[in-house]
């Protein structure tokens, strides 16, 4: 038994203890936002929950409390979605997930979610040190030791968090307990004395955790048991009665037991075994108990018999009902197993495998992850007609008294059965080709009769086979007992019961290996094996982890059993698929070197591994833009050039197999590759190859590019970007051609809307850095073309968010133009307006409430004054920006802009706009004060901020250089356009305001360079 | 001894005396008239009419609107009929049904009590046909016969929307139509403006759109402004936005419902699953499938106390999450619709 089994066991105590309380203990608030949150969060609508916070945050509607606690809503969702994903993207969220809270919390003491948010913060650590430590173990060397050195990192920032806690409720109690009418609030006595001894457990339980990521020091990792040994030891003789003080004890006894101290352990399990006359909760203790002692003591093969009186005499004494919680079912796993051990080495088989399988079937049956070990036990000893037990016998079936009747009544259901298939299949073709609606319901009426005749037959064929198997002489061919045993788990395969079909299948498959159908049994185990992943990897990643143990056991079974036939190259396809899927890419690559060169096999798996390499690349290309990362290009380089190696090998092999979805696919991500590599050539010529390009197969609408044409010519479109960024010439009408095609195959996607709401998005999002990649001409020839299709898509839309994006695109393409041309360029005057148009309809639809979704009427109001500053329309952009700020007066990043537009006014010629820049505008009748502020107010609020906030420096400081800094080039700039006799007073009070800034900062970073230029040319005016 | 004996007598004597007053009691137990808003009014019940309740109270008679009645308990009913009017009260509809039946109609002589019985069944049926334990036709005949049987009973125009709810969902509409006219009849603004309300649901229901705003647009020109006659406004809102968004008309309703949802009070559960419900199909029409799921959750997770309501958005979101290749959350949906409200023309409509 290694400490990861029992870890897993005893991180769930710890998390249950925990849940129990350290779940938030918010206090039930009254809005219906916060209660409908809740809700959403409890049914599992967690992008909803994030959709609908999203509009909650510009909603008038909600009130100004709830607004705040927005940040912390968002990150319970981020930390809820964290317990569905897979460990990985589990531990990205949950560190995000504590990054806001803590800083949620440090920036809303005053928030009656402050105290929520701590209790997250801690909670949240904790759980992301104990994932970390899960994924660590399915690692190997310099990426588990990573994994377990953050693993204790965060232990030891949670251990910090609950001691702290436990502290502060220990200081609390005992103030309160210091009061004269303490004893008048027994309730809060008791919840604070709760809270204390919970926040000691949990400090205990991590320092236990903390000593699996040590193990590899022997001295560190007892060291570490031996502390948690002592706290535990501490709480269970404090509070010897109570059930925490139980529960220490029998953690006191893990600990011991890892310490190698067995018989201490044992003494310690044997205080808690008498489960008679206990509550509920401390019944479950004993449970443990029960089943550590029966653990330890069955290691030792002289003390099973020992062991198992522990555990029946358990089951003598318990009362009452409650057989069925996790912890008696895991006593019953231990009980069994241990039947299990003994029957094996110790006379009386029978009779143990009896007592054994008594204890295993509840288990076996129950839904918990323990059931795949008491499935596997029951199996190592069943005979073949326990295997299919889960198989119900009707009383019609039941009438067959006679092998070879039952036999052959079973085959001729299998016939019948083929029939009925094959008629389901054809009514489901014709279904596909029929439009007429009349011909589709007689065509739907015949589909759901065949289907209930199949169901109805493969259910009474599963019953035949399995009475078969009942009445099957003792010498029945071992051939035909391995047929018959295959087809029931075919039958149970396509009954979608794949648990059994892998207990029925499994069995054949072992222990008849020399059969025929063995082979094909195997076979179908790993096919349910990977559908049962695929059920279970989201809802319990625990017993995902476990069958995908079992998923490469068997492969490797299938593999080593059969090493030359055809099922063994279809089986480590099977592992290179899920390896991919997983990300698994050393193992993948080690499966596919398993896969002979000359294997017809090699090509495909090639064709699937450089996909998910390619995938995978992409992957990490993106998260290594994230500083904290640590994604060296070193290593992006070598995956690159394995995926390069790897898809270009299966490319070649497959050629010759002709045209396939698969190989199309594989082109693809070659050309995306070559892009990526800055070939934009050698992705032309793979996109449009006469015989397998994809864009010539999309445009002649073959089946193969089924679903990839959006992939298709969005490359062709980066493509021809490229080339027009490197200055090659590319024809106006193929230009058109594509970005027409793409807009086609967006429009003929399924869901339309969304995959226009997306390209949309992902043309915005990559626009700018597309076009200052261009070289001017390219830049509107691309305008132009993505003008045309924007004006289509313009026309016919009508929600408000893609009108924004629309919108945006325009504007950008706008701004990127006149940047690029100066304010003379027609085209850019022209997108310009066309964005203020549409910015313009849309704020007048905020205004009047009926825009779809409020949280863009900021944005809405943003990108007004933009588009109107871009325009020439200074005034109308300081509508804009007054309109925002009226509402929001301390945004200050709005401020910044406007104080930039009134500034950009005056380089344009207009220097009056020096001074509101300088001073602010726009007085407000009810205030007296400027709501638009200008870049001196900007920089005093923001250096008042810093000082209140030492430690938010980081975060406002460019603010306040970037605002000095502009202040001044307002004063210089108003003493430039002043007469001469004028100049000096602002030349010196620009002189002032550098020379404050850096004097008040020493260390200023890149800004210190800005301001010496800036000085030099103050210097340099007041000398002309 | 002597004061154990005495013991024996002095507590024979307790008992003696708790059983008289018991009796006594069970004797005098007054009537009561429970009203909308939770007050008791105990007393004798000396006249019933289809408008009102009259009952004597401490020597003067008080008179009770019959639409501010919740429910009326007879001094000497059986405890079962008591206790079912409890369940029914709790929405325990069930058990209601089968304590209910274990009344015996035949040992309820007085004339009173077998009226309250006979509504007590009739409600009982009409809340069952939205699980599909009654069918909506079994649940007609029988507030049917309770209405010819019981002209003036105080429950009369609660019946007759029960006949109405029921003829649509025997897929009646003219019927049902027909009895919601009734209730214009009614003397009160509130019940008057329910009617058409109601009406314009079924008109709705039928596809006829222009005429079922109409019936809204009626209740939302009314004058009349106390709180339950906004609450009729409010639904009529609701109903002329999902009217206008199934047209495609969508401007202002939007911000029109999101201000009156925000109005309504969250205990409000019905008003609140209308205008939330019409809400999403505002959004469907403005091709906003995520706000419109966001709305249909509003009433699948907080407002879903009606059924009618609560099945109307379980349907809704199924289309959606089916669209929207969320497939196993559209069975989830489809599954409770079909189990939970299986009666419901919701749960028959493709």
């Amino acid at each position: 038994m290694t400490l990861r089994i029992r870890e897993n066991s005893i991180a769930l105590i710890g998390w249950v203890l925990l849940s129990l309380c350290l779940v938030p203990l918010r206090v039930a608030a009254e809005e219906p936002s916060a209660d409908f949150l809740r809700q959403l969060r409890q049914h599992g609508f967690l992008s909803q929950a994030d959709a609908y916070l999203d509009r909650m945050e510009a909603s008038p509607f909600v009130s100004a409390s709830f607004q705040q606690t927005i940040p912390f809503e968002r990150a319970v969702n981020l930390a809820e979605s964290a317990k569905t994903c897979d460990p990985q993207s589990a531990i990205n969220k949950m560190s995000r997930a504590y990054d806001q809270f803590k800083l949620f919390a440090t920036e809303n003491p005053d928030s009656s979610d402050f105290e929520s948010a701590v209790r997250w913060q801690r909670n949240v650590r904790v759980q992301l040190a104990r994932t970390q430590v899960a994924l660590a173990r399915s690692k190997d060397g310099k990426a588990r030791d990573q994994l377990y050195g953050e693993s204790l990192t965060n232990f030891r920032g949670a251990l910090r968090l609950f001691n702290a806690e436990a502290e502060r409720l220990k200081e609390e109690l005992a103030d309160l307990q210091s009061q004269p009418n303490a004893a008048d609030d027994p309730a809060e006595l008791e919840r604070l004395g709760q809270a204390y001894l919970e926040s000691r457990m949990t400090a205990a339980a991590i320092r236990f955790e903390m000593a699996e990521p040590q193990k590899e020091n022997p001295r560190k990792y007892a060291q570490q048991l031996d502390l948690a040994e002592r706290g535990y030891k501490e709480l269970s003789e404090t509070y010897r009665r109570r059930v925490v003080g139980r529960h220490a004890l029998f953690l006191r006894g893990r600990c011991l037991e890892e310490l190698g101290k067995k018989q201490q352990a044992l003494g310690l399990y044997r205080e808690l075994l008498d489960p008679s006359e206990q509550p509920p909760v401390m019944v479950n203790i004993s449970a443990q108990a029960a089943a550590r002692s029966i653990d330890c003591m069955s290691e030792d093969p002289r003390q099973i018999g020992a062991a198992i009186d522990v555990g029946e005499q358990w089951f003598q004494n318990v009362k009452g009902s409650d057989y069925d919680s996790p912890e008696v079912m895991q006593l019953r796993l231990s009980l069994g197993r241990a039947y299990c051990h003994r029957a094996q080495t110790g006379g009386n088989s029978r009779r143990m495998q009896a007592a054994a399988k008594k204890y295993l079937v509840p288990v076996a049956n129950s839904d918990l992850s323990l059931q795949v070990e008491a499935k596997e036990l029951l199996a190592s000893f069943e005979s073949d007609t326990d295997v299919v037990s889960a198989v119900e016998i009707t009383d019609d079936v039941r009438e067959l008294k006679d092998y070879n009747q039952a036999s052959r009544s079973a085959a001729a259901l299998l016939d019948r059965l083929k029939t009925a298939s094959g008629t389901l299949r054809l009514y489901q073709s014709r279904l596909s080709e029929t439009e007429d609606p009349l011909r589709r319901e007689e065509i739907e009426q015949g589909l759901e009769v065949a289907q209930e005749q199949v169901l109805q037959d493969r259910r009474l064929g599963l019953a035949m086979y399995r009475r078969s198997l009942e009445l099957a002489p003792r010498d029945l061919p071992a051939e035909e007992r391995c047929r018959l045993l295959y087809l029931c788990s075919y039958l149970l395969y396509h009954d979608d019961q794949y648990l059994s079909a892998v207990v029925t299948g499994e069995f054949a498959a072992r222990r008849l290996s020399d059969q025929p159908s063995a082979r094909s049994a195997a076979m179908l185990v790993l096919a349910s094996y990977f559908k049962l992943y695929e059920e279970r990897k989201l809802g319990s990643p625990d017993e995902a982890q476990a069958i995908s143990q079992n998923l490469v056991e068997i492969s490797r079974f299938i593999a080593t059993r059969w090493p030359d036939a055809k099922e063994t190259q279809e089986a480590l396809l099977t592992l290179i698929r899920f390896m991919a899927a997983e990300g698994e890419l050393a193992q993948l690559q080690e499966y596919l070197d398993r896969i002979p060169a000359d294997s017809p096999r090699r090509g495909s798996a090639e064709l699937i591994a450089g996909q998910a390499l390619w995938t995978h690349y992409q992957r990490l290309r993106a998260a290594s833009a994230d500083p904290s990362t640590s994604v060296s290009s070193e290593a992006l380089d070598q995956l690159l050039e394995r995926t390069h190696q790897t898809l270009q090998a299966g490319v070649e092999r497959m050629k010759s197999t002709g045209k396939t979805s698969s190989l199309v696919l594989a082109i693809l991500c070659q050309a995306e590759l070559a892009l990526d590599d800055g070939d934009p050539d050698r992705a032309h010529s793979l996109l449009t190859d006469t015989v397998l390009g994809p864009v010539r197969l999309a445009e002649q609408q073959d089946r193969t590019t089924a679903g990839l044409e959006a992939r298709i010519f969005k490359a062709q479109l980066e493509c021809q970007l490229e080339q027009l960024a490197a200055g090659k010439a590319v024809p106006q009408r193929e230009f058109d051609s594509t970005i027409e095609h793409w807009s086609r195959s967006l429009a003929d996607s399924p869901d339309k809307n969304r995959y226009v709401r997306a390209a949309i998005s992902e043309i915005r999002r990559d626009l700018k850095r597309q076009l200052d990649a261009l070289p001017q001409r390219a830049q509107e020839q691309f305008a132009q073309a993505l003008t045309r299709m924007l004006d289509q898509v313009r026309s016919d839309v009508q929600d408000s968010t893609l009108q924004f994006n629309v919108a945006d695109c325009y504007s950008i393409l706008g701004e990127s133009l006149r940047a690029a041309d100066g304010r003379d360029s027609a085209l850019a005057n022209k997108l310009l307006a066309t964005a203020g148009e549409m910015f313009a309809a849309l704020s007048q639809a905020a205004a009047n409430g009926s825009t779809a979704d409020p949280s863009l009427r900021m944005q809405i109001d943003m990108r007004t004054a933009r588009v109107m500053q871009q325009s020439g329309n200074i005034d109308a952009a300081l509508d804009a920006y007054e309109k925002i700020l009226v509402k929001r007066n301390t945004a200050i990043t709005v401020q910044i802009d406007a104080a930039r537009a009134l500034q950009s006014a005056g380089d344009q010629g207009q220097p009056e706009y020096y001074v509101q820049a300088a001073k602010g505008t726009r007085r407000s009748e009810s205030s007296g004060k400027n709501t638009i502020w200008g870049w001196e107010k900007i920089a005093r609020v923001v250096h008042a901020q810093i000082q209140r906030q030492p430690e938010q420096r980081a975060r406002y400081e460019d603010h306040f250089f970037d605002a000095q800094l502009n202040f001044a080039r307002c004063r210089l700039g108003q003493a430039l356009a002043a007469p001469p006799e004028g100049r000096q007073k602002y030349l010196a009070s620009a002189l002032r305001i550098v020379n404050t800034a850096m004097a008040a900062y020493a260390d200023m970073g890149n800004w210190r360079e800005e301001f010496e230029q800036l000085k030099t040319n103050i210097e340099q005016a007041e000398d002309s | 001894m002597k004061y154990a004996a005495m013991g024996i007598r002095i507590s024979c004597a307790v008992v003696i005396l708790v059983h008289m007053a018991g009796a006594a009691a069970q004797a005098q137990r007054s009537d009561a008239v429970i009203t909308q808003d939770g007050n008791q009014v105990r007393g004798r019940i000396k006249n019933v009419s289809k408008n009102s309740v009259t009952i004597t109270a401490k020597g003067k008679d008080e008179v009770i609107a019959a639409n501010e009645v919740r429910y009326i308990a007879l001094g000497n009913e059986p405890s079962l009929l008591r206790q079912a009017r409890r369940l029914i009260d709790k929405e325990d509809i069930n058990e209601a049904s089968a304590v209910l039946g274990r009344i015996e109609p035949s040992s309820l002589e007085d004339e009173s009590i077998r009226q309250e019985f006979a509504f007590l069944q009739a409600v009982v049926m009409g809340k069952q046909v939205a699980s599909g334990k009654v069918t909506p036709g079994k649940a007609a005949k029988t507030t049917l016969s309770f209405l010819k049987s019981h002209k003036l009973s105080c429950h009369y125009y609660q019946a007759v929307r029960m006949l109405g709810d029921a003829a649509l969902e025997m897929g009646n509409s003219e019927k049902a139509i027909q009895a919601y006219g009734q209730l214009a009849n009614a003397p009160w603004i509130e019940t008057n403006l329910n009617g058409l309300v109601l009406i314009g649901n079924a008109l709705r229901w039928d596809g006829a759109l222009e005429e079922a705003v109409g019936k809204y647009d009626e209740v939302l020109a009314t004058e009349a402004s106390s709180p339950a006659a906004e609450r009729q406004k409010s639904l009529a809102m609701a109903g002329r936005a999902a009217c206008l968004a199934e047209r495609g008309k969508i401007d202002e309703q939007i911000s029109a419902l999101e201000k009156r949802v925000a109005e309504t009070e969250a205990t409000d559960s019905h008003v609140q699953a209308c205008l939330n419900n019409a809400l999403g199909d505002c959004y469907r029409a403005a091709d906003n499938a995520l706000d419109a799921e966001l709305a249909y959750l509003h009433t699948h997770l907080l407002f879903f106390r009606d059924a009618e309501d609560h099945a109307e958005a379980l349907y809704r979101l199924e289309k959606l999450w089916q669209n929207d290749g969320r497939g196993t959350k559209a069975t989830e949906a489809r599954e409770t619709l079909q189990t939970k409200y299986g009666g419901t023309r919701w749960a028959k409509k493709p």
